[in-house]
């Protein structure tokens, strides 16, 4: 038993339609058709969509296949369409002027997918393109054998460029300045602008964005920084190395007159610490002293109050004896007084007499 | 008594996988809970009704990330672009699930275990509503410049990662049918 290929070239065919003629092919022969994850097979009767399925093998094993056709083959028009509906990519050129008026292209990458649950859409873009073959014993002669209803990579590429760059890519290289390509803004605005944008044709069509960016080339003012790069990289180098050497050389020093206005902050917090250990040794020594000078003052005054005491006490006594001196010196003067007027009285008496005597004579 | 408790439990499950059954056929037409001679239909309307359902949430995705870039609103738009690239992985998921060989998974596993896919599908089912509901409220919120529309954007990107959880644990599920 073979397995049918549905398609001939997968990079580049997405979707193919088999009409009912092209089924007998399977029906008289022994063929079998794997839907693999990510494709789908729709059945279309009379112009409607009957049946969608995915994932599954279609084999003739106890006449499956041929049966299965069979149960679907009752209309007047039966079509099998299958539909690769896993992600594929397709490039577009983007080109337009920048907001400083500067040429800018680039190539479009833009991720879609098939919606196969909106087949009927998909089936309103399918082309029909004629098989060619080469006939002749030379086999140069071009020959149309058939014709075949298929939707290609190329197809969609050719569908969505003039839109595309119309709507999208002109309009937002026109938003941006030359110098701003390449900006991570400008990536995040050229995505919402393609989904903006393209949503209206993509639904019609059956088809969703998942993903778009763009490889810019460079541009006039790209170039121009490019070849005036090396010596502007000379240049910025220099000054960069020299603003380093001075942001390093600031740095040290600033590190140095933090260490050393730490070291002078450290020194002043040790001599203020030793200060107050002083003053508050001073204050110990001095209330000692103090309480020394206290003490003395108090045995001075102590001292001074028992000299005070004695010399009264030796006054007294002082006192007292010249009382008794003067007391003794009195009554000694008193007789003394006595005496002498005694002797006086006798010198007077006896001059008296002898001038008695005298005047006797 | 035996029998009584028994039929007691069996008409109870009748009648809540039949409320199940009903509460998914509310949203997918065609669905009747894994009843049917091949099972790989239900799963294919399932699957269906997601990828239609995920188109519609994009739309309201995209609609939010066009009021953002007419506005220049750059936050909204980046916001936008979250949710979408999120339902694109959620779709892409739904669309390359493996469905396991028809014969060995969608006609010989047990009943009960058709019932307990039922569940998973309501679940799933039920976020992807309350989400679309979320991104029409969302939409309304932006649109008058509202209070609340921090909170809805942080309601509609936790809806998408939980239903999108929900159909991963509804496939492993699937994948350990024996």
């Amino acid at each position: 038993m073979s397995t049918m290929n549905w398609r001939e070239n997968p990079e580049e065919e997405l979707v193919k339609v088999f009409k009912r003629s092209e089924l007998s092919t399977f029906w008289t022969t022994n063929i079998s058709l794997i839907i693999e994850p990510g494709e789908t097979l729709v059945w279309i009767r009379d112009g409607h969509i009957e049946e969608i399925v995915t994932q599954t093998r279609l084999d003739n094993v106890a006449g499956g296949f041929r049966n299965w056709i069979a149960t679907k083959s009752n209309g007047k028009d039966i079509k099998m369409m299958v539909i690769d509906n896993r992600p594929f990519e397709i490039t577009i050129g983007a080109d337009g002027y920048t907001k400083d008026d500067i040429e800018q292209s680039g190539v479009a990458k833009l991720t879609l997918r098939l919606n196969h649950e909106q087949a009927n859409r998909l089936a309103g873009v399918l082309k029909e393109k004629a098989v060619k073959d080469t006939k002749g014993f030379f086999r140069k002669r071009e020959v149309i054998t058939g014709y075949e209803t298929k939707l290609t990579r190329t197809d969609i590429e050719q569908m969505m460029a003039a839109e595309a760059r119309a709507k999208v890519f002109s309009p937002v290289i026109k938003n941006f300045e030359s110098t701003d390509f390449g900006s991570r803004q400008l990536v995040g605005k050229v995505e919402t602008a393609a989904q903006v944008e393209l949503r209206k044709t993509l639904e019609l069509w059956g088809m969703s964005l998942e993903n778009a960016y763009v490889e810019w080339n460079r541009n006039a003012y790209q170039n121009w920084k490019a070849e005036k790069s090396p010596t502007l990289w000379e240049e910025k180098a220099r000054r960069e190395s020299e603003m380093e050497d001075a942001i390093h050389s600031e740095k040290v020093s600033d590190i140095r007159a933090d260490s050393s206005r730490e070291r002078l902050r450290k020194d002043s917090e040790l001599q203020s610490e030793i200060k107050a250990r002083e003053s508050e040794q001073d204050m110990n020594e001095l209330s000692q002293l103090m309480k020394m000078k206290e003490q003395i003052n108090q045995q001075k005054i102590e001292r001074t109050k028992s000299e005070a005491d004695s010399s009264i006490e030796l006054e007294k006594v002082k006192a007292g004896a010249q009382v008794e001196s003067a007391k003794y010196n009195l009554d000694t003067y008193k007789d003394a007084q006595a005496a002498e007027s005694e002797k006086m009285l006798r010198m007077m008496e006896i001059m008296q007499g002898k001038k008695k005597k005298e005047e006797e004579e | 008594m035996v029998e009584v408790v028994t039929g007691a439990l069996i008409g109870y499950r009748l009648i809540k996988d039949a409320k199940f059954i009903l509460s998914v056929a509310n949203y997918v037409k065609n669905y009747k809970g894994y009843n049917k001679e091949d099972n790989r239909e239900d799963d294919r309307e399932i699957r269906n009704w997601i990828m239609e359902s995920i188109n519609g949430l994009k739309t309201h995705a995209v609609n939010l990330m066009e009021t953002g870039y007419r506005s220049d609103d750059d936050n909204l738009e980046r916001e936008a672009k979250i949710m979408i690239d999120n339902l694109d992985l959620f779709k892409n998921e739904v669309n390359l699930a493996s469905g396991k060989e028809a014969k060995s998974v969608w006609t010989k596993v047990s009943d009960e275990e058709f019932d307990n896919l039922v569940e998973f599908d309501l679940k799933v089912v039920e976020g992807i509503d309350k989400v679309d509901k979320l991104m029409t409220e969302l939409e309304a919120e932006i649109s008058s410049d509202g209070d609340n529309k921090m909170k809805l954007l942080g309601d509609v990107k936790s809806g998408i990662t939980e239903s999108r959880n929900h159909f991963i644990k509804r496939m492993q599920f699937v994948g350990g049918f024996k």
